[in-house]
């Protein structure tokens, strides 16, 4: 059985490593034109390459949004993109306009995948797809197991799936909301999240949301491996890199652990609990195994907690003397844990602290500090600390 | 450029005497249409002998859906329709297997924006395009110019401007433990003042803009390059659309000058103009 793959986002060069490092198997990213987080940082041309260079060194794959929805004026340059980001060492390309399936495949040996912009959602559609050439489709959100399931029997396309992350609340490219607020173009990475604002409602209540809670299908992965899922595709361009080292690691600890035969119901209780802690909105599976309803929305607006648990990553070290970019407050007393490349979670009561002139100090309260910590352990590089998450 | 009136009845009578072209929902596959079930079109068409009759297929479809969709379209094709609208990509693939005799068209509501897309389809076999309502009357020419799709677009009406498959306002409801009353509502985002209808169907909500669209400069552009413009009956009074309707069809028939249609159709319908002559940007400085 060939491993599902672990599909992250990445909104820069900084979070395309600590994707690469932190379990993700393969990482989408979007560059400076053509996707749909125009307002992320993307990735330059150049970044495009040195982000190949990285991921393919350490055998992971680099995919390329091209998924918004091309008016006119966007076409003319298109073309001569792709052949320079082709010859960057993009592995496969996410597209939503079919016109570029068809120029794709015809002039590159590069896969293309289908966005979840075209909400694909049966077996028929991925047949004529498949027709095209279309590598890989990623389904619609409002798939559920049974349909993802016979899709799969039905056609042998390669799947994939979101397993974590925001919702949209209306089906994707059938959204239009922020044109019309805020003349930002949705499906052209303009998207201002009208859904999450507040409104009246026939001027009777003035709480009603559209927002959806965020998904998280951790405890389900079992089931989605053995249905016949390629690809787990974790949502967020614009998380932050411990957001995303915290979710990634704990996903690659489910799934290694299910082909280890491993699989217990406490690695899943404590990854769930660590996936619940760093998340900042509640969340729901969705439509996998029904209808959504009314649990799976806010009605009360935006309901995200700040928060303050990343401590600091490791960016040097010399003799278990480790340099740490400081991000959150933490003291000397303070019982935190380490998590690392290597999926470890290491726990640890901070018993040392030095400024950069290795003066000693009892509190790190200067965000994006460099402080020195002594810690016996062998820590390799992009270990973060953060607060206690497990018993 | 003909007029293609989207219905909000199976009764034309009133429509005649200005067109001969119609839109109507399949029933339970039409997202924002009134639908009508095989039966009813069929009863259309033989009361009505001689219209152009669209059927609209425009939802999502799912796995359960396929048997019947592939069965509703094999009758469709025994029909005098002038053609099937569709959004999902199976009922390309149903009618290209089955080699019905369909004219299809393309209603991707808010994906059909650009030329290479518009030919994409032509080159499937697809003979018409509706465009999407959110890019400009330029842009729109500028297709026209590079494509061989028969081309629609839509001037009047309350366009859909997002569609999601779950119960948004029950569920509100059913969370405040109110009842809900009714399926149409209005939301209002108080800091911008800007209302929307709300409106739940059997398939989920639809948002819609609350002020009518009047896209009477842009069919002042546009009458003579796309072959269909599209004046919706739907939420607006039967007598005020057929003022609106009649307009236009004496415009076309040059019975009354474009600046007289133009400020008639402004004092019966206002002003708003959606984004024919807006661009909507992407990247925030």
């Amino acid at each position: 059985m060939k491993k599902v793959e672990l599909l992250a986002p990445a909104g820069d060069l900084e979070r395309l490593k600590i994707a690469c490092i932190y379990g993700a198997d393969a990482i989408y990213i979007g560059g400076q034109d053509y996707s749909l987080r125009a307002n992320a940082n993307n990735f330059s041309l150049e970044e495009i390459k040195e982000a190949c260079d990285f991921a393919h060194k350490l055998k992971k794959r680099v995919y390329l949004t091209l998924n918004i929805v091309f008016h006119n004026e966007d076409i003319e340059n298109v073309y001569d993109y792709i052949k320079k980001v082709v010859a960057a060492g993009i592995d496969a390309f996410i597209v939503s306009d079919l016109f570029l399936v068809r120029y794709i495949k015809s002039n590159f040996l590069v896969e293309v995948h289908l966005s979840t912009q075209d909400s694909i959602t049966n077996y028929l559609s991925v047949r004529y797809l498949q027709e095209q050439k279309v590598d890989r489709i990623v389904l619609a959100r409002e798939v559920g197991r049974d349909d993802i399931k016979e899709i799969i029997a039905k056609t042998n396309m390669a799947i994939e799936v979101f397993i974590h992350g925001a919702m949209c609340t209306f089906v994707s490219g059938r959204c239009v909301l922020s044109n019309y607020f805020t003349n930002r173009d949705s499906n052209r990475g303009g998207c201002a999240q009208i859904c999450r604002f507040c409104f009246d409602i026939n001027d009777e209540t003035d709480s009603f949301s559209m927002a959806v809670k965020d998904l998280n299908m951790s405890r389900y992965i079992k089931d989605m491996i053995e249905i016949g899922i390629t690809s787990f595709k974790v949502e967020g361009r614009m998380r932050s890199p411990f957001y995303l080292a915290t979710v990634l690691s704990s996903y690659r600890r489910i799934i290694d652990a299910y082909y280890a035969n491993n699989l217990t119901d406490d690695l899943l209780q404590k990854e769930m609990k660590i996936l619940e802690r760093v998340s900042n909105r509640e969340n729901s599976t969705h439509f996998y195994f029904q209808e959504a309803s009314v649990k799976d929305q806010y009605y009360v607006g935006r309901n995200e907690v700040s928060n303050q648990d990343y401590l600091g990553i490791i960016v040097d070290s010399k003799d278990h003397l480790y340099t740490i970019n400081q991000r959150n407050y933490f003291k000397v007393g303070d019982e935190i844990e380490i998590i690392t490349p290597n999926m470890d979670i290491i726990d640890y009561k901070v018993d040392n602290l030095y400024n950069a002139k290795l003066e000693p100090i009892e509190v790190a309260n200067q965000a994006d500090s460099m402080l020195k910590i002594k810690i016996e352990h062998d820590l390799p590089l992009y270990s973060m600390l953060r607060k206690k998450y497990l018993d | 450029m003909e007029l293609l009136v989207s219905l909000n009845k199976k009764e034309l009578d009133d429509y005649l005497q200005f067109t001969n072209s119609f839109i109507i929902g399949l029933e339970n596959y039409a997202v924002n249409y009134y639908e009508a079930s095989l039966d009813d079109i069929e009863k259309m068409l033989a009361k009505y002998p001689g219209i152009s009759l669209f059927v609209s297929i425009n939802k999502n479809i799912f796995n359960k859906d396929l048997k019947d969709l592939e069965e509703k379209l094999i009758s469709l094709s025994k029909l005098p329709i002038k053609g099937v609208l569709f959004y999902d990509l199976s009922v390309l693939e149903i009618v290209s297997r089955l080699k019905l005799k369909i004219d299809l068209g393309i209603h991707q509501t808010h994906l059909i924006t650009n030329y290479n897309i518009c030919e994409y389809y032509f080159e499937q076999g697809v003979k018409y395009g509706y465009l999407a309502t959110e890019i400009t009357a330029l842009e729109m020419a500028e297709i026209k110019e590079k494509t061989k799709l028969k081309l629609m677009a839509y001037f009047v009406g309350h366009p859909i401007i997002s569609h999601s498959k779950r119960k948004l306002v029950s569920n509100y409801y059913e969370y405040i433990k109110k009842k809900k009353t009714k399926d149409l509502n209005i939301i209002n985002e108080k800091d911008k003042e800007q209302k929307y209808y709300i409106q739940e169907t059997k398939l989920g909500t639809n948002v819609l803009t609350y002020d009518i669209l009047n896209g009477t400069k842009a069919f002042l552009v546009l009458k003579d390059k796309l072959s269909y413009g599209i004046l919706d009956n739907q939420l607006i009074p039967d007598d005020l659309f057929l003022k609106v309707l009649k307009l236009y069809k004496l415009n076309l028939d040059n019975s009354i000058s474009d600046l007289e249609l133009t400020s008639k159709v402004q004092e019966l319908i206002g002003d708003k103009e959606g984004f024919f002559f807006l661009k909507t940007i992407y990247k925030v400085k």
